[in-house]
């Protein structure tokens, strides 16, 4: 029987903090980093300003671009702005809260703007930027040269729950029998140097699947694990640099190399300055109040619950999608779709290919997965009703390939998607994967 | 231990040193479509529009029927040429400064842009046409101005009517001759686009995707074919009812022949191949992810070229009189399309994308 208030002593007691504020400006300096990126690339004008139409996440229909509300399009550019700014002030821990505050809003309002731009490790962000507004990691608190051990704990079991999620995401008989998609996906490199000729040997898919499923798996024990941990760092750094090198996924090899400074020794970061440890007082500020215990309790809970509930759906959900988002499924496939839609009204049929109004991202986000397509079918529906049509039906002639299976069709063709409601029930008008 | 690891790890470096297995060459499979297929169609497309110019300059000299005659097939030469590129119409074609495209082939015509070049009074000639609007220039205008009728006797009867008309022609031929002498210039040499191609750099990630981007191109042009210039005069964004403004080549009737060429511009891509002349191309690709596949896609167009084919001339008149032969090359082109679009990009490991971004 576990003992709450020990437990909550415990999440009382004092930690140095250095390796909290390490991870802080490092954490900062990376945010602000990849707004820099985004606009160097051009992301901010394809992603955020070009679109004409945007796939909000349910319940979230009324978050629009600025421009959707009649400021000028470069007004995103400002958006961005606020989250370089906010990830400065979260680096040097000035006007702390108010800098992650505005941070977390402002880079949150542009994850949800369009499902199109869903990354697992923007919604990891977003999860730590809310974290981090109630962790006392100002420049004043920390002054004190500690901090409470819920907070190191706190950071270290998010990630926990990150990687074992992707691990168990790997369970899957694509990944560890058929050694997809890394299969596809490293015989893209058939020409790098020296390495290339082996790119697409098989022996080299599976060698990286399992290395990858049992890396995600494990990697948060043995990196809390005293003995172990200078190697599963090095693991991590290996692991990551590899990945980061081998497919584009952007800021994630750093902000996990990064994050995962947390689980050493909390003092590490002194050994770059004088040495010196910072005494600190043996009982601190006591344990955390039953209110932040019981928030800190519920907040664990529904990171379990949020990414499990994917198992609550029949099918697979690569396929179906449903309950896929926020549940760490982080490379586990290789989609390729085509879709088509048909719009029937009194008058006649009329296809409607996407292309005309959807960025190229959008439309290849899009075409392999269900719940944009129903949405854009919600929006053609209300496009023609706004231009007068009568009777209008919607109808998807959708085809997909998941992880190297011959094409099938994605969604059910002879359903009206306009007359589907969106909800949280498993989506009937997918059709189910033959395996 | 860590001693071994790094035994075995080196060993194996050394192995696949050593004895390197047969892998994939993206940028040899890319110079090879550019020196076999983009090159050689580039220069037969300046070549071919030199002679149109020449043509031009020949028949409004002459005024008769039988120049206008060679005039007008020089002009379905040079287009033949122009969309057998359409399956690499990127870079210079799309891109800045250049962008080409829109300068050479702005489709469907705008008649009322040419009317009103022809109305007007300004000096003309290849330079003067860098100033009009890309609907009073370029092969689709030529198609309204060299077409006042499909009677050659009545289209000359227009000519000698309107002496503007071929200080026009000339200008645009002229014009159009220059552009495509551009497109060879931008795509060959060290500094030319084959050669960004080639060794994967800025606008391409890599090698790889700049193999993406040539499959994506492909992929794109099977899709115009489809939807743009068989589709959308079919009437198939329109409930059904035909659209023969949305033709693409209607004065000349040659709507149906530029689609057959575009199409024949993806399968030069896919096979390498070019005027009998054969090198490596996006097949060989398959051929080394899955071979399996390749008789779908030759299986797939064969039948798209040959429904195409079944469609009766002109095509002006086929999307009222033949919705039967329209709607079965639609759906084979489709089919096409799909099979690309999903197993075929699929099984190269080409996410179709036109801007690459972060993934996870």
């Amino acid at each position: 029987m576990i003992d709450a208030d020990r437990v909550r002593r415990w999440l009382g007691d004092p930690v140095d903090v250095a390796s909290l504020v390490a991870f802080r400006v490092l954490f900062g300096a990376l945010m602000a980093f990849n707004v820099l990126r985004y606009e160097w690339e051009g992301w901010v004008h394809e992603q955020w300003i070009a679109p004409t139409v945007t796939f909000p996440y349910p319940g979230f229909a009324w978050v629009q671009p600025l421009h959707a509300w009649g400021l000028p399009s470069w007004s995103m550019h400002l958006v961005f702005g606020v989250v370089f700014v906010s990830a400065i002030g979260i680096a040097l821990g000035r006007a702390y809260r108010l800098s992650v505050a505005s941070f977390f809003i402002a880079f949150t309002y542009l994850e949800l703007i369009d499902r199109t731009n869903y990354l697992n490790h923007y919604y990891l962000v977003s999860l730590l930027a809310i974290l981090l507004f109630f962790m006392p990691l100002d420049a004043r608190s920390v002054r004190r040269g500690w901090a409470p051990r819920w907070v190191l704990s706190t950071l270290r079991a998010q990630l926990a729950l990150v990687y074992v999620f992707a691990g168990l995401a790997k369970l899957r008989a694509d990944w560890l029998l058929d050694a997809q998609p890394l299969t596809t996906w490293l015989a893209r490199h058939i020409d790098m140097p020296l390495v290339g000729s082996v790119m697409d040997d098989l022996w080299l898919a599976y060698a990286m699947s399992w290395a990858g499923f049992l890396f995600d798996l494990t990697i948060p024990f043995w990196l809390l694990w005293k003995k172990s941990r200078p190697y599963a760092y090095l693991a991590v750094v290996g692991f990551h640099l590899v990945t980061g090198a081998l497919f584009p996924i952007g800021v994630f090899p750093m902000l996990m190399i990064v994050a995962t400074t947390l689980f050493f020794d909390p003092t590490w970061p002194r050994h770059f300055g004088d040495g010196t440890s910072v005494a600190h007082p043996s009982a601190g500020d006591g344990p955390p109040a039953k209110g932040a215990s019981l928030a800190l309790a519920l907040w664990f809970a529904v990171q379990l619950l949020v990414p499990m509930r994917q198992h609550l759906y029949p099918g697979n959900s690569c396929w179906t999608e449903d309950g896929y988002r926020f549940a760490w499924n982080v490379m586990v496939m290789e989609k390729t779709g085509q879709v088509d839609f048909l719009v029937r009204d009194s008058v006649g049929d009329t296809v409607v290919h996407a292309r005309e109004e959807l960025t190229p991202l959008q439309l290849r986000m899009m075409a392999t997965q269900p719940d944009m397509i129903l949405s854009y079918a919600h929006h053609l529906h209300d496009r023609w009703l706004r231009d007068h049509h009568e009777d209008v039906e919607v109808r998807a002639d959708a085809w997909a390939s998941l992880n190297g299976r011959p094409r099938q069709r994605l969604i059910d063709p002879d359903v009206d998607l306009a007359s589907v409601r969106p909800s949280l029930q498993p989506r009937w008008w997918v059709v189910p994967l033959r395996e | 231990m860590i001693r071994r690891v790094l035994s075995i790890l080196s060993i194996a470096l050394l192995l696949s040193c050593g004895e390197p297995a047969e892998t994939f060459d993206y940028a040899g499979m890319l110079q090879s479509i550019g020196d076999t297929v983009i090159l050689p169609t580039y220069d037969d497309f300046a070549q071919a529009t030199s002679e149109l110019d020449i043509a031009a300059h020949a028949f409004c000299t002459m005024l008769d029927e039988p120049t206008y005659v060679a005039m007008e097939a020089a002009y379905r030469a040079a287009k033949t040429r122009l969309k057998l590129a359409e399956a690499f119409a990127i870079g210079p074609h799309t891109d800045s400064p250049l962008r080409l495209g829109p300068t050479v082939d702005f489709w469907p015509p705008r008649p009322a842009d040419v009317d009103a070049v022809l109305a007007g009074s300004d000096a003309l000639d290849p330079d003067a046409l860098d100033s009009v609007g890309a609907g009073a220039r370029g092969f689709p205008a030529m198609d309204y101005l060299i077409h006042p009728s499909t009677e050659p006797s009545e289209a000359l009867a227009a000519f000698v009517a309107e002496p503007r008309r071929c200080e026009y022609l000339q200008a645009m031929t002229g014009n159009a001759a220059r552009q495509a002498r551009a497109y060879v210039g931008a795509w060959e040499g060290p500094e030319g686009h084959l050669a960004l191609l080639v060794s994967g750099s800025d606008p391409y990630r890599d090698t790889f995707g700049a193999a993406s981007a040539m499959f994506d191109q492909v992929l794109f042009t099977v899709e115009n074919v489809r939807e743009l210039k068989i589709g959308k005069p079919f009437g198939k964004r329109s409930s059904g009812v035909p659209q023969p403004a949305e033709l693409e080549a209607p004065y000349g009737e040659r709507s149906l022949q530029d689609a057959i060429d575009a199409l024949q511009s993806t399968r030069n891509i896919w096979a390498g191949n070019y005027e009998g002349v054969e090198g490596v191309g996006l097949r060989d690709w398959l051929r080394a992810r899955r071979p399996a596949l390749e008789p779908d896609v030759e299986a797939a167009f064969d039948l798209a070229f040959a429904t195409l084919r079944a469609i009766p001339e002109p095509y002006s008149s086929a999307i009222t009189d033949a919705p039967t032969e329209v709607e079965t090359a639609y759906v084979a082109i489709k089919d096409l399309q799909v099979l690309l679009a999903v197993d075929i990009a699929g099984a190269l490991g080409v996410t179709v994308s036109f801007n690459p971004t972060d993934g996870d």
